[in-house]
């Protein structure tokens, strides 16, 4: 297997925290993640393949952590899933945009330019075309432009 | 995008960093070791990768073989042309030869049924044959031993036959036969001039290109002559009975023990029907209607009187229907009368039977084609075999004329050119 583990830790961790929105839960569905893809009979696959069988590992337990009750007491540690804005010290203008994205556009632009996963995986991920996956990154991009280097 | 906007990027995700990612990684790794992975699945992989290709491979050639996609259409059609020999003749050609074309039909998958097509190369010269002693005659025979393949078409090889006025001449044309299959019919005949004359004078040269001479196949051997049959045998002065053959000592002849022995030796070019047929007087069917056991100077000879059923080559004298005698070296004797160099302790009445190199496969009432000559050592009328051996007398076995002495040499058809009469 050509996964690096401490490399892809941090960034599955990002994509699900970027669905969670808790730091714990996060770094559990992220182990769970990788405890499950070395149980996958074919883990040894290409670095993409391997790529996309975590995403999509991440990317269920992601789905079934929402499918379960909500906690009854919630960790003061973690931010609520509706305070981002409150965390946010500086670069408001860009995270406003961000926040303005829905949830897919969010997780695409944090795939591929802080996961830096390649398209083809995403696409895959996704189940759309590489060529719509430009399209909307693309359509992202111009969004986001207007709040670079507004801080 | 630059680097500052992935940073600022980065930056907008607020994303914490993970508080157990190196005490995770060492868990991992643990287990990353005891779950090696397994080689069967690249093994199953692999194989079944090479299977496919060979798959494809066999596939692929098998395709190209049996040519699916083209010619679908692509027949072996099969012509059979016969050729009348007598069409082929020119009007003013026609030579007053009792001659006939036999074309057997009858099996087409053996041996026997060649088409037997032959263009032959003949002469123009008109010869008598009743006035001249050895008439002129183009002697065809097919040999068996040169093969044709069954594939060529049709050729003739034009072959140049030398005659004069003069000057009598043999010209023994080796033929090849053509044997056809049911599936591929085909007639070739191949000419091959043996001999020519040597007088130069008044000699006329025809080649098969210019004229077609008629061919005379030779009919079937078990024809009975409806004609009076004329007498020519001769009478020996000493005959000898071989009823006590029960006492009889063998006695092999030392000069010629065995007829094999005449082959590779006494042949001029190492084929031995040309050479026969070159040297023969006389070629006939005929059959064997007596066997008289003689002497001729204390040496022993066996008398085979024989009744010329059809005479393919003839001195004049011998024609169908003639009974004449064919003397052979070796035979019965009488110790009294065996003139040798060996001191022979035997009573003088006692019957002594010497081979002469004369196989003795020979049986009455059968047909047989000879190849006879004249000789000095004989009575007059009577005929030798050329070699002085029965290697050439041919007993037809089947569609071959294989020679009694020797079954290697043999022939499967025979056909004679006979010139204009």
């Amino acid at each position: 297997m050509d996964i690096d583990v401490t490399e892809h830790y941090d960034k599955i961790y990002r994509y699900c925290f970027l669905r969670v929105r808790e730091r714990e839960t996060a770094e559990d569905i992220t182990q769970e993640t990788f405890l499950r893809f070395i149980q996958q009979p074919s883990y040894h696959y290409s670095t993409d393949k391997a790529l996309r069988i975590l995403y999509t590992i991440a990317k269920n337990l992601c789905t079934d952590h929402f499918r379960k009750p909500p906690p009854q007491a919630l960790d003061d540690n973690i931010p609520a899933n509706d305070n981002i804005e409150d965390n946010v010290i500086d670069n408001l203008t860009l995270r406003q945009a961000l926040f303005e994205l829905s949830d897919e556009d969010r997780e695409i632009v944090l795939l591929r330019y802080i996961n830096d996963v390649p398209v083809g995986v995403i696409s895959s991920i996704y189940g759309i075309s590489r060529f719509a996956l430009n399209r909307r990154l693309k359509r992202i991009l111009t969004q986001l432009k207007s709040s670079f280097g507004k801080e | 995008m630059t680097n500052k906007e992935l940073e600022e990027l980065k930056n907008a995700f607020d994303i914490p960093e993970p508080q157990h990612k190196n005490e995770f990684a060492e868990v991992y790794l643990e287990q990353l070791k005891k779950n090696k992975p397994s080689l069967f699945p690249q093994i199953f992989r692999f194989c079944s990768a090479a299977a496919l290709c060979v798959l494809a491979l066999g596939i692929f050639s098998r395709f190209r073989d049996t040519d699916y996609l083209h010619d679908h259409h692509s027949e072996i059609i099969i012509t059979d042309t016969v050729t009348s020999v007598a069409d082929t003749f020119p009007a003013d050609t026609a030579l007053p030869i009792t001659s006939s074309l036999k074309t057997d039909n009858t099996s087409p998958s053996a041996a026997s049924s060649a088409h037997s097509t032959v263009y032959s190369a003949s002469t123009v010269s008109a010869v008598s044959s009743s006035s001249v002693k050895n008439s002129t005659a183009n002697f065809t025979t097919a040999a068996v031993r040169s093969s044709v393949s069954a594939a060529s078409p049709a050729s003739s090889d034009a072959s140049a036959v030398y005659t004069t006025a003069n000057v009598s001449t043999k010209t023994a044309l080796v033929t090849s036969s053509v044997s056809v299959s049911a599936s591929s019919r085909m007639t070739t005949s191949k000419i091959t001039a043996v001999s020519s004359s040597t007088a130069a004078s008044s000699s006329v040269q025809t080649t098969a290109d210019n004229n077609v001479q008629p061919v005379v196949t030779i009919p079937s051997s078990s024809s009975v002559p409806t004609e009076k049959t004329v007498s020519i045998a001769v009478t020996p002065s000493i005959v000898y009975s071989a009823d006590d053959i029960c006492g009889a000592d063998v006695i092999d002849n030392p000069s010629r023990d065995k007829a094999t022995q005449i082959q590779g030796n006494d042949f001029n070019n190492g084929d031995p029907l040309s050479d026969m047929a070159q040297q023969a007087d006389v070629i006939l069917i005929g059959r064997l209607s007596d066997i008289i056991y003689t002497s001729i100077s204390g040496n022993p000879f066996t008398q085979e009187n024989i009744l010329a059923e059809n005479v393919l080559l003839s001195d004049g004298i011998i024609k169908n229907n003639v009974l004449f005698s064919l003397y052979l070296p070796g035979g019965y004797i009488k110790a009294e009368d065996l003139i040798t160099s060996d001191d022979l302790d035997l009573p003088p009445d006692s019957l002594i039977y010497q081979s002469g190199g004369i196989s003795g496969n020979q049986k009455l009432d059968s047909s047989y084609l000879f190849m006879l000559k004249k000789s000095d050592d004989i009575p007059e009328n009577a005929y030798a075999p050329v070699m002085n051996s029965d290697i050439s007398i041919f007993a037809l076995n089947g569609s071959n004329y294989v020679s009694v002495a020797d079954p290697m040499i043999f022939f499967s058809d025979v056909s004679i050119i006979l010139p204009d009469q």
